[in-house]
Order: C-alpha cells, then sequence, then structure tokens
C-alpha cells in the first residue's frame, strides 16, 4: 500500500512524462507564421545578387528574377547595419539586463531614423576570408545587429551612439546595407 | 573598424537568448514579431503544456489542442500583465481550449461514487515513463479531480492558483485534491497489494 509520501513522489514524477512530438513546433511555428504574427524579413541581399548575377548571363531570366527579387523600396532611405561586438564572456546576469536595454532601446523612439530589426547572434559561428593578420579579437564575438533606416551613414551613426552597447563598452560597426552599383564594363 | 566611441571594456553587453526570461521572449515576440523568441518560449512551455493536455484529456488531439492554445496565447499576449507567471497563465488558456474543444469540464463536481469509470478511463495517455499504473490510475479520475491533481501534485501550482485556472474556490480545490489523492489510492490499492 502506498503512504502518502510515495504517492506525491510518484505523481510528481509525472513532470517528465510524454514528450510532444518534435514535428508539433514546425507546424505550430507555420500556423502563426500563416496568421501574421512573425514579422517578415526584407529582401534579402544575397537574393539580389542573385538576380543580378542571373541579369548579366541571361536578359530574359534576369528580367524575371528581377522582378521577383526587387520590390519597390518600402523607405526612401538607405538601411544599414548596426553590428555590436563583444560581450560573448560575461555573467548570464549581465546578459539577461543587456538583453532587457536592447529590447528597449529598439522600441524607443529615434528623431535620427527607424530602427527596423534586431537579432541577438549564437555564439557558434565561422569566419570567412578574413584577411591574413585583421582579427576581431579586441572587440570580441560578433553578439547582434540592427537594421535601420537613416538618412546617410553620419546619421545612422548617430542613431547608433545611444545604443546601450556602446554605454557597456561594446563596439559597434556601422556600414551600408546593400551591393554597390553595378558598373557598366 | 571601431567606432571612437567604442571602448574597450570587459564589462560589454550581448544579447544571448538563454539568458532572457519569459518576460524578454514575450517583449521580443510582441514588439518585433521575432520568430526565434516564440520558438525559444515553446521549446520553455510546450513540453508541460502537453503532458497536461494529454493527460487531462486522453484520447483527444493534443497536438492540435497545444497548438490552439498557442495561437490564443499569441493573440492575447500584448494585453498580458504578468500578473501570474507565464506558465500559468499558459494552463489558463489550455483549460479554456480544452473546455471549448473536448468539452471536458474540468470544473465538473466529481460523482459520489468513487467506482465511476470515466468514459476515457480505457484509454491512458502513452507512457514513456515506468509508472503505468499510475498513468493509468490517473486516467481514470473524473475531470474535476484529474485537473485538481495534474494542477496541484504534478504541476505545482498552489490552490488560489488553481482557484483562478479553473473557476472555482480555493476550498473547492482543496477538497477536489483530497478526494482525488483518495480515489487513486483507491485505484491503485488492489494493484499494490499484488
Amino acid at each position: 500500500m502506498n503512504s502518502e509520501e510515495d504517492l506525491e513522489l510518484r505523481l510528481r514524477a509525472l513532470a517528465t512524462g510524454p514528450e510532444p512530438p518534435p514535428a508539433l513546433e514546425e507546424s505550430t511555428v507555420a500556423r502563426l507564421r500563416a496568421a501574421g504574427y512573425f514579422r517578415p524579413r526584407r529582401a534579402s541581399v544575397w537574393r539580389l545578387a542573385l538576380a543580378a548575377t542571373i541579369a548579366a548571363v541571361l536578359p530574359l531570366a534576369g528580367f524575371l528574377a528581377g522582378r521577383w527579387s526587387s520590390p519597390a523600396p518600402s523607405s526612401p532611405e538607405p538601411s544599414f547595419a548596426l553590428l555590436l561586438y563583444g560581450g560573448s564572456e560575461e555573467s548570464s546576469k549581465e546578459a539577461h539586463a543587456g538583453a532587457d536595454l536592447q529590447v528597449a532601446w529598439l522600441r524607443q523612439p529615434h528623431p535620427e531614423g527607424r530602427v527596423l530589426d534586431g537579432e541577438p547572434l549564437m555564439p557558434d559561428a565561422r569566419i570567412l576570408g578574413l584577411a591574413e593578420g585583421a582579427t576581431l579579437a579586441d572587440a570580441g564575438p560578433l553578439s547582434g545587429f540592427f537594421l535601420v533606416d537613416a538618412a546617410d551613414l553620419a546619421a545612422a551613426t548617430e542613431l547608433a551612439r545611444s545604443n546601450p552597447h556602446l554605454a557597456a563598452g561594446g563596439v559597434i560597426e556601422v556600414r551600408p546595407v546593400g551591393l554597390p552599383e553595378r558598373q557598366n564594363e | 573598424m571601431p567606432l571612437e566611441d567604442g571602448t574597450a571594456s570587459a564589462d560589454a553587453v550581448a544579447l544571448g537568448i538563454p539568458a532572457l526570461d519569459d518576460r524578454g521572449l514575450v517583449e521580443a515576440f510582441t514588439g518585433l514579431g521575432a520568430e526565434w523568441a516564440f520558438r525559444e518560449l515553446y521549446r520553455r512551455h510546450t513540453p508541460r503544456l502537453y503532458r497536461f493536455l494529454v493527460r487531462l484529456a486522453p484520447g483527444a488531439d493534443a497536438e492540435e489542442l497545444v497548438q490552439e492554445t498557442w495561437l490564443r496565447a499569441a493573440r492575447n499576449l500584448p494585453r498580458f500583465r504578468w500578473r501570474s507567471a507565464l506558465a500559468t497563465w499558459l494552463t489558463g488558456i489550455a483549460c479554456n481550449v480544452l473546455r471549448e474543444r473536448v468539452r471536458v469540464d474540468v470544473r465538473r463536481p466529481a460523482p459520489v461514487s468513487l467506482d465511476e469509470v470515466n468514459e476515457d478511463s480505457t484509454s491512458a495517455p502513452p507512457a514513456t515513463g515506468a509508472d503505468v499504473d499510475l498513468e493509468r490510475a490517473v486516467a481514470a479520475l473524473p475531470p474535476g479531480y484529474r485537473a485538481v491533481l495534474l494542477l496541484h501534485d504534478v504541476e505545482g501550482h498552489t490552490h488560489e492558483e488553481i482557484a483562478n485556472l479553473l473557476g472555482i474556490a480555493p476550498g473547492t480545490s482543496k477538497s477536489q485534491l483530497s478526494n482525488a489523492r483518495r480515489a487513486l489510492r483507491a485505484r491503485l490499492a488492489p494493484e499494490d497489494g499484488q
């Protein structure tokens, strides 16, 4: 016969019972995506590059690909990526507080431009094409980025100055997003 | 490469998904529409929700119930005020989904007779652990007993939380739990005596 304590222990053990099927995550995410809960990503630079390559090789395919890959710009202002370096070694508590600051910064109004998106990045990475002698070690690993709209590089830099990553001692690289204009060769 | 602002420091801050708590993830999901944030929330809370639904409604389509729970949660998360833990709030949504979809009334007063076996008792949930007898005994409990037992003894909710989740009085939750345990012991007794 079970004692009260035995029964409680057996019931507690039920907390590790049947697991949800792995495919359930994808089907649930798909339903939320269909319902419009996830923000769609902007047209990828790499898709534009693919379209440009095809356009150079095959005019008709390039025309079709260009129509497919080059949506009308949603904003007259160019986009910039704010790349946040460093900070992967600190404690979980500090990272947690930093993430809260980042979410707050992202949501606050910015007169210099508009913050479009932001993502943290997992620490696993592969660096390809790094020039010999060059290193990012001084800044630490890339730990996140924001995509912003601003009038020019100077405005985007001013916008980036208010990001809490700088106050925490991190480094931000500001770069124009996109491809160089095609040169007629 | 570094800006003039970027003075080197060991106190740099990173954005780390594992370090975000539920509130941070909900902010990222509702504010940014970030899929990664939703996936992290899903992975944290779905195993518990799934087990709860499988046991509370054996034979029902637990996967559909889980999906419907998350759809409603996504719709209502912007208005969630954090007066309870996110896990508790999600469980409340799951209870509502269950009531509407499967017609399992978790508030239904338990029958007087402890011998009553509800219609689902023959289909025990898929048990991966060794305690198949207990899984079957829990599945055979009336829904009202089963809900309080699972929420209190398995999920660890308080009677106040259970009262809010199920729309019953805290005293009712306590008496339901007492009755549920007694019924469970009665069902397990013959097997234990073997």
